[in-house]
């Protein structure tokens, strides 16, 4: 079952005076199914950001469409935006994005206080998303007394602790040292075994390459897509790598 | 690099940051303006000559200083602030390769020309207000308008430039010297370090209570007036480092246990504001107590003068009449002989100006100073009757019947040993627990019977306003008498006089606000005049016989309800004028800091709130939590004002008793009124500021 379809997307920006025009998302058309964990990668540029956020509700595409779950996003109130974002998707930024004000324990409960969940069920869903991520120790300590790597799964616990349908993952190990990126991976792989759909923007080859699926961007249209199979991450690797040579020297489709 | 460059790079960089700029400049001009405009009003000579302007050069100093001190500390705040804004930009710089010193020398041009600015701009705006000052001053209380073109005075222009520019080149010094300890890698990180929880600071919240509840209890428990002024001072004191303390500490302390409690906390409503909060608090506490310390300035000064400007009548008619009084202190209780003379003077004056009187008395009175303690009432020099504390020396102010029956139209006779009770200050000290006056006193070791107490004393005293004090109603002169020479005996040099008075009251005295000075400085020189044909003694120690042989005039004072308007209007409306011009000048701090403290949290918040949507709160509840937010933080300062000036109201009418105003439910008034203005206002720079911050945060 495809959680999430999107159909001929194209985003146009225009400059303020309505005399330049940019084209971000020409025609991306792709589906993620339940339980799968898609990795987009693509140049600076190359319109994975605009696509991100129109996936995520922050943005209005031009035309085209978004279904998650079978419902069309573009068609939510922005009344109900809000809650919608918080009960469907679930997000990891590049910079965290914690709040220096909460320990890791209260930002990652803060998506459960703003869904209005009572106090016994949220330390009940809490525990076990801290001890699979490995942070149960560092419940009560702040964002700024933790390493990289910590707050990051801090963060995934925050995308996660709402049982979304989809995670959305922005470069998340972008700020992160080689270790601490290969920690995080393995949680995100292991969130995906468990059948947590991952959406995953990035510019890592070794991140995509953890990946079921990858999908190419260029020039605001999925180029390329690679399918895991029977390959081993380090095959997949090397995969990538091909196609990301042949994408950069101006290669015709594979 | 040419000077060209930084004075350049200075004046972009002003215009560039004109939101913090913009303010500094205008606080600085409004502050200058506003002590110009009150050292030149303290050495204005055409004020001092006017009738009532006597008291303009003492307290218009005073104000100056105040406002000088005031200004000093606004600068400097207004400046750390600033360098706080900016640590990143000079950071930037030296990064860049601008070395220390170039840094400086940009800083050298910006507060030059901040300066520059700020001073002209001051001293024009001072220049032009100046008349409008003079004219409020005029209207107020001094009965001649001054006339004139605007009126320049450089001797007060250079001191004023002097001081400000001065204070700007110590800031500048600060600055430079806060630049050349700055390493740049801090300048640059110096906005985004993380922060730790803040922790409640036990001790603070002690003693922050124990002087808060000790200044409270000052405040609440005090009901002498003159005592009333010296710990008045040490309950304000108390109060205000009290203030600071709870802010700090107490703040933090509720907060946390806000958070303690896991039901109240994690909740959509409350969890983003009580944490805001806490880190809110941690940085604002000294501010925000700041500003409940300078609102209840605000409150405290513009009820308190406002109230005397506007009780002067009230307090008059409270005193007079008789509206003309003439007073002569004597030595022995016999009635003089001169007063159907001195009558027929006055009423002949009064018929020159085509006034009436309406009716004379005249009556001889004797004040004592006594030490009260158990019933007793002592005149002993050796028991310290003349230096005890105001809570014990107690004022008896004593007529004989006669003369009481002939002011009041009662019928009453006493025995020798008899005597009747009046209580001005209705303390009854006397008899504190029963509150009423019965039974026997002792006066000066002899017992008299108090044979009843009276509802209202003809006489008035001074005393009253200061500490406890009697009407005594006595038998008749030889029993006036009898005690005077007691007092006389035992106190010496320092012993009381009688006083003789004949009082004249007129017809309309409202009317005769106008002539009255006139009026009362013909009969002066027709009393003169009198003396002169019947050349009296002149000092009033003389003995009877010689009383007998001539007239005993000697020296004479004259006290009016005019001259004692007058009075009261230089007094009051010098205080009034002040009162208003410091109330806003503390209002403007108020503001200011309040600007300053939005615009640096919403730098800060900003990121918050921009998380907080991509995780998925709404506008909405991020504007509201905002709100919510700034509510509470903008408005626990003008509660705490409000608490502050409730519990200090009873100490304040005591003092302002001390200055004859004795309507409490007046300065009630004024001070609800004041309060209610005040809120308005606050209100308005709160939405105005709070703008700048929703801006910045969205």
């Amino acid at each position: 079952m495809a959680i999430l379809e999107v159909k001929n997307l194209k985003k146009v920006y225009t400059t303020r005076l309505g005399n330049n025009s940019v084209q971000a998302l020409t025609d991306v058309t792709f589906t993620v199914e339940q339980g799968e964990y898609v990795a987009i990668m693509g140049e600076s540029g190359s319109g994975k950001t605009t696509l991100l956020n129109i996936l995520a509700a922050l943005d209005k595409a031009t035309s085209g469409s978004v279904l998650l779950d079978g419902k069309e996003i573009s068609g939510i109130k922005d009344k109900q935006l809000a809650a919608f974002r918080r009960e469907n998707l679930g997000f990891v930024f590049q910079e965290f994005n914690l709040l220096d004000t909460f320990s890791l324990k209260d930002n990652i409960l803060l998506p459960l206080v703003l869904n209005g969940v009572n106090n016994k069920e949220m330390e009940l869903r809490l525990a076990p998303i801290a001890n699979a991520l490995g942070i149960t120790e560092l419940l009560n300590k702040f964002p700024y007394e933790v390493s990289g790597g910590q707050k990051q799964r801090a963060a995934a616990a925050r995308a996660l602790i709402t049982n979304p349908k989809l995670i959305l993952a922005d470069e998340p190990t972008g700020a992160l040292d080689s270790r601490s990126s290969d920690d995080l991976l393995r949680v995100f792989k292991s969130i995906n075994q468990g059948g947590q759909t991952i959406l995953m923007v990035t510019h890592s080859v070794s991140a995509a390459s953890r990946a079921n699926r990858i999908l190419f961007i260029r020039d605001g249209v999925v180029f390329h897509q690679i399918y895991r199979g029977e390959n081993t991450d380090e095959q997949l690797y090397q995969k990538i790598s091909d196609t990301l040579t042949l994408l950069r020297t101006g290669g015709a489709k594979v | 690099m040419r000077v060209g460059f930084y004075q350049k790079v200075a004046f972009s960089n002003i215009k560039k940051n004109a939101k913090f700029f913009v303010p500094r400049i205008l606080t600085e001009a409004g502050l200058l303006g506003c002590f110009y405009i009150i050292i030149t009003l303290a050495m204005d000579s055409r004020l001092k000559s006017t009738r009532g302007g006597a008291y303009i050069p003492v307290f218009m100093m005073m104000g100056a200083i105040i406002v000088g001190l005031l200004s000093f500390i606004l600068m400097l705040y207004t400046n750390s602030f600033l360098m706080k804004q900016r640590k990143r930009e000079f950071g930037l710089y030296n990064v860049l390769g601008m070395e220390k010193r170039h840094v400086g020398r940009v800083l050298f041009h910006e507060s030059f020309i901040s300066s520059i600015i700020g001073t002209g701009v001051g001293i024009v705006f001072g220049i032009l207000f100046y008349k409008l000052a003079t004219l409020i001053i005029c209207k107020m209380f001094v009965s001649d308008i001054i006339m004139g073109f605007y009126y320049v005075k450089p001797t007060s222009i250079i001191p004023a430039a002097v001081f400000f520019l001065g204070t700007d080149l110590l800031t500048y010094i600060i600055n430079r010297i806060t630049i050349a300890r700055m390493k740049p890698v801090n300048l640059l990180k110096s906005n985004q370090t993380g922060e730790k929880e803040p922790k409640v600071k036990w001790p603070l919240l002690v003693l922050g209570l124990v002087s808060i509840g000790v200044g409270y209890y000052i405040a609440i428990t005090t009901d002498n007036a003159l005592s009333a002024i010296n710990l008045f001072f040490t309950a304000v004191i108390l109060v205000i480092v009290g203030t600071y303390f709870l802010f700090v500490s107490g703040s933090i302390f509720v907060l946390k246990q806000l958070k303690r409690n896991r039901r109240y906390y994690y909740d959509r409503r409350h969890m983003p504001v009580v944490s805001g909060l806490l880190y809110r608090m941690k940085q604002n506490a000294v501010g925000l107590a700041s500003i409940a310390i300078l609102s209840t300035c605000v409150l405290v000064m513009m009820s308190t003068t406002i109230s005397l400007y506007g009780g002067i009548n009230e307090m008059l008619e409270e005193k007079y009449p008789p509206h003309y009084q003439f007073c002569r202190e004597y030595d022995y209780a016999e009635f003089p002989k001169y007063t159907e003379d001195i009558e027929k003077i006055i009423d002949d004056v009064a018929g020159n100006y085509g006034v009436e009187v309406k009716e004379f008395k005249d009556w001889t009175d004797l004040e004592v100073a006594y030490k009260y303690s158990n019933g007793e009432f002592i005149s002993d020099r050796d028991a310290g009757s003349l230096t005890a504390g105001l809570n014990e020396i107690t004022i008896l102010l004593y007529i004989t019947a006669d003369d009481y029956n002939r002011l009041t139209g009662n019928e009453v006779s006493l025995a020798e040993d008899e005597i009747l009770m009046y209580s001005f200050r209705n303390l009854y000290k006397v008899n504190k627990e029963k509150k009423e006056l019965f039974g026997e006193i002792t006066i000066s070791d002899e017992k008299y019977t108090i044979a009843g107490t009276v509802g209202d004393f003809p006489v008035k005293s001074e005393m009253s306003n200061i500490t406890d004090c009697y009407g005594v109603v006595v038998a008749n002169s030889a029993v006036l008498n009898h005690i005077y020479q007691v007092q006389l005996a035992n106190y010496g040099e320092y012993a009381s006089r009688y006083d003789y008075t004949i009082g004249a009251t007129y017809d309309k005295p409202a009317k005769l606000y106008d002539i009255g000075f006139d009026m009362q400085k013909d009969i002066s020189i027709a009393i003169q005049s009198y003396i002169d044909e019947n050349g009296g003694a002149v000092d009033g120690s003389s003995d009877l016989e010689a009383l007998a042989q001539g007239i005993d005039m000697g020296e004479y004072d004259i006290d009016s309800i005019w001259e004692a308007r007058n009075n009261a209007l230089g007094m009051n409306g010098t205080f009034l004028f002040l009162g208003l011009l410091l109330g806003m000048i503390f209002l403007f701090a108020t503001a200011l800091i309040i600007y300053y403290k939005q615009i640096s949290e919403g730098y800060e918040d900003r990121q918050r709130f921009q998380i907080m949507e991509k995780i998925g709160m709404s506008s909405e509840e991020v504007k509201r939590t905002i709100r919510e937010q700034i509510l509470l933080v903008f408005f626990l300062p003008i509660v705490v004002a409000a608490i502050h000036l409730i519990v200090a109201f009873r100490l304040l009418a005591n003092m302002l008793h001390l200055l004859l105003l004795a309507n409490t439910g007046f300065f009630a008034m004024c001070a609800a009124i004041v309060f209610v203005i005040f809120v308005v206002v606050y209100i308005m720079i709160y939405s105005i500021t709070a703008k700048t911050y929703y801006k910045i945060v969205h």
